[in-house]
């Protein structure tokens, strides 16, 4: 599963290191467009749906925070 | 109390001593006391309005946490009586009056703010006329009403959102709005990341104290002996451009870029510094944002707070709504369409943060469309970088993206400074349309050798001044100035921080302009 949203992340950025880099938010090397993409690709992968309110770079900053945040939303549903 | 006197100074030392004399879970109240004099010291007409905006913060969410405790209560009594059905409905019909109270509480702030702020900018008028006698002129824009307003929306959002817990003691939340570095002039602080640090004990740490002490002179230099130096030039740049030539004016407006940056920066540097000596952490406000490529990568170097703020109670929300996610979803230029609805609201707003003027309007509005005009073309555009074969890393390209980016930036920013549209038109149409090149100094900077504070040796400070922050950006880059700076011997440290503080106290005492204001400040 993890390895399905890496593969979903390196179709949107290409040039990312998303299984080491941490601070994908922090160090401004997602835009917000990008994150929205993310966001959308998660949905429609994972079939669980992101509200605004966790658009935080905690969630966003690496691979690891993004699918913490995708097994809490599958839990919450 | 200005922020550039010696009074400021010795309260700042005051606050350090007694902060640090103060047994751990006192600290906090150190630091109120310290801010609720700062403010009124500076504006005791604005303190009532701070108080009541933290009453209706403070009472929204003790609102919404007994909502969210009363529901989990319910729910969890009636877990196995109640349907699933049932169970939705009164989920529902607790959202419903959670987002009353939240849409209740935004609103009666928002009215404060569009009150004290907006009104006065509309109907007074700016010299004195007859309009400047009206009840709207005796209105006073309580300081900082534009940053703690936006902090207390956040705070509310995040605790509607149940992202995390409230603060239960008023006047901690006081403190947190109230926060004496951050009120004049941002950052817009995070409640879950500021607030736990404003309230946990803080022990005596060199390091901290060192190296935040460093940070504190920087910020001092770039204000007072770069910024403040550099503010009666551009102010005789402004009041009569018509008669300089067209590269003297595109200088000049370089000038105010490198002016208005030093400013801001210096004063977070300033705030940011004092805060690292007592063991805070604020949140950055710039990252190098002249070394971005592109007008939205400024703008995330650029009052990174409050671009951050933006983006998750506006940009966010709104791409993310309902129909604007149904919209998304049909296309790609459908989903382009929503983003550029979410940019469009993003720089309206930032426009009327800055004040109730066409001129802000119209700076927000560049911006706007800089922005979704680049997320349009961007295919076309990397089409066109392969067909050159123009590699996206190279040097010069780099450099054009970066110049690019700077005088787009520069072009907006006049009309920011503009007193009116027209006057910003006028501004940028001569330094197309007058296309003499002055031959001396004099004809090249009219403006600062007609200033009143001008001589050739603070002229040299302020270039010297600008030339360090150069080459401490390209430093930053690779390396974090100051830990640089402190693999340097101790005694030759100390000879450069005392320079700089000669320098400081010297030139900043010397200087002819009025430097009690920072120009953010005016937000």
């Amino acid at each position: 599963m993890m390895e399905q949203l890496l593969k979903g992340l390196k179709t949107i950025r290409q040039d990312v290191d998303f299984e080491n880099e941490k601070e994908l938010v922090e160090n401004g090397i997602l835009t917000s467009v990008e994150i929205l993409m993310i966001v959308a690709m998660i949905e429609d992968t994972f079939e669980v749906k992101i509200p605004a309110s966790k658009l935080r770079p905690a969630n966003f900053n690496s691979a690891e925070s993004m699918w913490n945040l995708i097994q809490t939303l599958q839990d919450e549903e | 109390m200005s922020i550039t006197s010696f009074s400021f100074v010795l309260f700042l030392l005051a606050v350090f001593v007694i902060y640090y004399l103060m047994p751990g879970k006192w600290q906090w109240v150190v630091l109120l006391a310290a801010s609720l004099l700062f403010y009124i010291l500076s504006q005791p007409a604005g303190a009532l309005y701070l108080l009541l905006l933290t009453a209706v913060t403070y009472v929204a969410t003790r609102m919404l946490e007994k909502n969210t405790r009363n529901r989990k209560c319910f729910l969890r009594e009636r877990k196995e009586t109640l349907s699933k059905e049932e169970k939705l409905a009164f989920k529902n019909k607790c959202k419903h009056k959670r987002k009353i109270i939240l849409i209740c509480s935004i609103a009666l702030i928002v009215a404060g703010l569009i009150s004290l702020k907006y009104l006065r900018q509309i109907f007074v008028a700016p010299q004195g006329t007859l309009q400047s006698q009206s009840l709207f002129s005796k209105i006073i824009v309580p300081l900082g009403i534009s940053y703690y307003t936006l902090m207390a929306i956040g705070y509310m959002a995040e605790v509607y959102w149940e992202n995390y817990g409230i603060e239960r003691n008023f006047f901690k939340l006081l403190l947190f709005l109230s926060f004496f570095p951050h009120i004049t002039q941002g950052p817009i602080s995070d409640f879950e990341t500021l607030a736990p640090q404003l309230c946990s004990p803080q022990k005596l740490d060199y390091r901290n104290v060192s190296r935040g002490f460093q940070r504190l002179v920087w910020g001092f230099f770039k204000k007072m002996l770069i910024a403040d130096l550099l503010a009666p030039y551009i102010e005789n740049l402004f009041s009569d451009f018509s008669q300089y030539a067209g590269i003297a004016v595109l200088l000049g407006a370089v000038l105010y870029m490198i002016q208005l940056y030093a400013d801001f920066s210096g004063y977070m540097d300033i705030m940011c510094g004092y805060c690292e000596m007592l063991g805070i952490q604020l949140a950055e406000n710039f990252k190098s944002p002249f070394f971005s490529r592109s007008v939205s990568e400024f703008w995330r170097r650029w009052h990174i707070t409050l671009g951050e703020w933006l983006r998750k109670y506006i940009y966010y929300p709104i791409a993310l709504s309902n129909w604007g996610v149904k919209l998304s979803q049909k296309n790609s230029v459908c989903k382009k369409i929503v983003l550029s609805i979410a940019i469009s609201a993003v720089w309206i707003f930032t426009g009327l943060w800055h004040g109730a003027k066409w001129t802000f309007l119209l700076w927000g509005a560049i911006n706007g469309v800089i922005i979704i005009a680049s997320n349009w073309l961007e295919p076309f555009y990397e089409k066109v970088r392969k067909k050159l074969r123009v590699r996206d890393n190279s040097a010069p390209y780099r450099a054009f993206q970066m110049l690019r980016t700077f005088l787009l930036i520069l072009f907006s920013e006049i009309f920011a400074i503009s007193n009116s549209v027209r006057s910003g038109c006028l501004f940028i149409g001569r330094i197309f349309t007058e296309h003499t090149i002055p031959h001396s100094f004099r004809g090249l900077l009219p403006f600062v050798n007609g200033a009143s504070n001008f001589t050739m040796v603070t002229f040299a400070i302020a270039i010297a001044g600008i030339v360090l922050m150069i080459i401490a950006a390209y430093v930053e880059k690779k390396k974090p100035v100051r830990d640089c700076f402190n693999k340097v011997p101790v005694g030759f440290r100390l000879v450069i921080l005392t320079i700089a503080i000669l320098l400081i106290a010297s030139f900043g005492v010397q200087s002819s302009w009025n430097a009690e204001g920072f120009m953010y400040a005016n937000f």
